[in-house]
């Protein structure tokens, strides 16, 4: 097993493709950066305003970091997660390299599971790549984080500017960022799991992410609000509970479960599908 | 021992039967051709011995293990190359065998450095796969099926892409490999000159079912026609239908092509001479492969 995932790994660094995601973070770290130094509002909201805390103020490593993680995590995130996990067997199924591993020694279950293994070791290294970019190029760019400005209003948890200890923020940005590669896995097992199933690996991508936003869609619909804790899309985005005071643990427990339902879910049928799937290609 | 035992296949896409109650073995050490038109079942076969599909029924048998049961054991010998050759083409030749074929140590890499040495690609080993012509892929992917020490080849038109030079270098390689390390053969191909000049056994699917199987040599015994040149052929034509299993064709004005369906030449001229009749030349036409093919599926198409 430790030799399937070995070559998993050294296949998957190997591929171009896999490098999308790291250049994606790049170019979005430095496009913020170049926005937010250029940017000519003197305040962040209206609150900030009122009590005259000018966002030059606040703007450190800290806020750089803050400022990346909704787009890298809710937006970019789940595109990169997708693309790998919609290409694992889809796009050896398709080059034909996967009867070639079939018709070798070893279960299915096997090479599977070495994929997934693979999916979670890269979305770990995605994470802290983006998380560690964001912590550079902040640090770089703005100066040494410090306390941070955080604006609940922004990320729909009250209406308040807290300021929240440099030492308790950097903690919180470790927290999302280790919850994020968690719960990516859902958005990487139902990619795996289109992957087995498709038979190209451009269609496994393309539904992963139709789904992805399509649940985000009807979650934001006014008639299906109650229905919403019961969409991964709504727990994927739980990070942000870190950044609550006090943090709401039971909360960020609960949407764990639930994302780890639906990844053992996922995961569990792309196995079956797996093992009862003809290869022909 | 049987290498290959495969006893009632049947595998059914959707409505289409695509394999219906196939058997057949192969014996250690032969080098066995499967033969078949187009859709005729080969490709699947093939995937099914290999677990790449699975059957609605039936087993196989690989080197004395059953598939079902002791997977890696029966395929932990099996080197396979099917359909196209398959690579990833972002790595060299060399890392390719390594993932593919899940070899390791000094003694599998020299191993594949001599069997690319022997079809003319080692020079190439340590290039992207993705810079190789067709035939070179082909080619690797043969060393492939090699590798890391089989004993049972199967391989899947294995001289797609190559140029005459080529097929033939493979054809000479595929039996070194057959005589030297007593590997069992198992190919599927359209070119039946080159199964012919290969192949010890064989079988012949059409529509998903064997319609011939045994040594070749054998078989094609079995298709001998004789033509023979004889007096009052009318007469003799008559006489001969009155055979067992004979098919005769008078060809005037004075000769007569008969099949033999398996009866020995001189046991025809015997008793034809012994019905009175005089017997000016026997000539025996012999078959090719392709003659045999052609024969035996436009027959059983006709049906």
């Amino acid at each position: 097993m430790i030799r399937s995932i070995r070559t998993e790994f050294y296949k998957l660094m190997k591929r171009r493709r896999s490098y999308i995601g790291f250049v994606g973070y790049t170019v979005l770290l430095l496009l913020l950066y170049v926005a937010l130094s250029y940017s000519k509002k003197p305040y962040l909201s209206r609150e900030a305003k009122a009590v005259n805390l000018r966002l030059t103020d606040f703007m450190d490593g800290s806020f750089f970091c803050l400022a990346t993680l909704y787009p890298s995590l809710a937006l970019l995130y789940p595109i990169f997660i997708s693309l790998v996990a919609g290409d694992l067997v889809a796009g050896e199924s398709q080059e034909g390299t996967l009867r070639v591993m079939l018709a070798r020694p070893g279960s299915r279950a096997r090479v599977l599971g070495s994929k997934v293994a693979v999916l979670g070791c890269y979305l770990a290294v995605l994470c802290t790549f983006c998380g560690l970019g964001s912590l550079m190029v902040g640090t770089l760019g703005f100066g040494v984080p410090g306390d941070l400005l955080f604006p609940e209003v922004f990320y729909g948890m009250g209406n308040h500017l807290r300021i929240i200890p440099r030492n308790e923020a950097l903690q919180a940005f470790f927290c999302s960022y280790v919850y994020a590669a968690f719960a990516g896995m859902v958005v990487g097992t139902l990619g795996l799991l289109l992957s087995v199933v498709c038979r190209h690996a451009a269609s496994a991508v393309t539904t992963t992410l139709v789904i992805y936003f399509v649940f985000h869609i009807l979650a934001a619909l006014p008639p299906l609000r109650d229905l919403r804790p019961y969409f991964f899309t709504s727990h994927l985005e739980a990070w942000k509970y870190f950044f609550a005071d006090p943090v709401p643990w039971g909360r960020i427990v609960r949407s764990a479960m639930v994302m780890l339902s639906y990844g053992a879910t996922f995961g569990i049928t792309a196995w079956l599908f797996f093992e009862r799937k003809d290869v022909h290609a | 021992m049987n290498a290959v035992e495969i006893k009632s296949f049947h595998k059914k896409f959707g409505q289409r039967i695509a394999i219906s109650d196939l058997s057949l073995s192969v014996q250690e050490g032969e080098v066995f051709g499967l033969l078949g038109r187009n859709g005729a079942g080969k490709s699947t076969t093939i995937k099914m011995m290999l677990g790449l599909v699975h059957p609605d029924s039936g087993s196989v048998r690989l080197l004395g293990h059953d598939l079902a049961g002791e997977h890696d054991q029966a395929i932990e010998r099996v080197g396979s190359l099917v359909e196209r050759p398959a690579f990833y083409d972002y790595l060299t030749g060399r890392k390719n065998l390594e993932i593919l074929s899940q070899g390791i140590g000094a003694v599998f890499f020299r191993r594949a450095e001599e069997l690319c040495d022997r079809l003319g690609i080692a020079d190439r080993l340590d290039d992207k796969v993705g810079t190789y012509s067709q035939g070179m892929r082909q080619k690797l992917g043969i060393v492939l099926s090699m590798l890391p020490d089989a004993k049972l080849v199967v391989l899947d038109e294995p001289t797609n892409g190559l140029d005459p030079h080529g097929i033939r270098e493979v054809r000479q390689f595929i039996q070194e490999m057959n005589e030297a390390g007593d590997v069992t053969i198992f190919l599927s191909s359209h070119l039946l000159a080159e199964v012919e000049q290969v192949c010890t056994s064989l079988a012949v699917l059409e529509l998903g079912q064997t319609i011939a199987q045994g040594r070749l040599e054998e078989l094609l015994d079995a298709e001998n026609e004789v033509i023979i040149r004889i007096d009052e052929p009318d007469r003799v034509e008559h006489f001969l239908q009155s055979l067992d299993s004979l098919k005769v064709k008078l060809l005037p004005p004075d000769s007569i092509q008969i099949r033999l369906q398996g009866m020995a030449p001189a046991e025809l001229l015997r008793r034809i001479v012994e019905a009175g009749f005089n017997v000016h030349e026997l000539r025996q036409v012999r078959h090719t492969l392709e003659d045999y093919f052609l024969n035996l599926t436009e027959v059983d198409g006709d049906t």
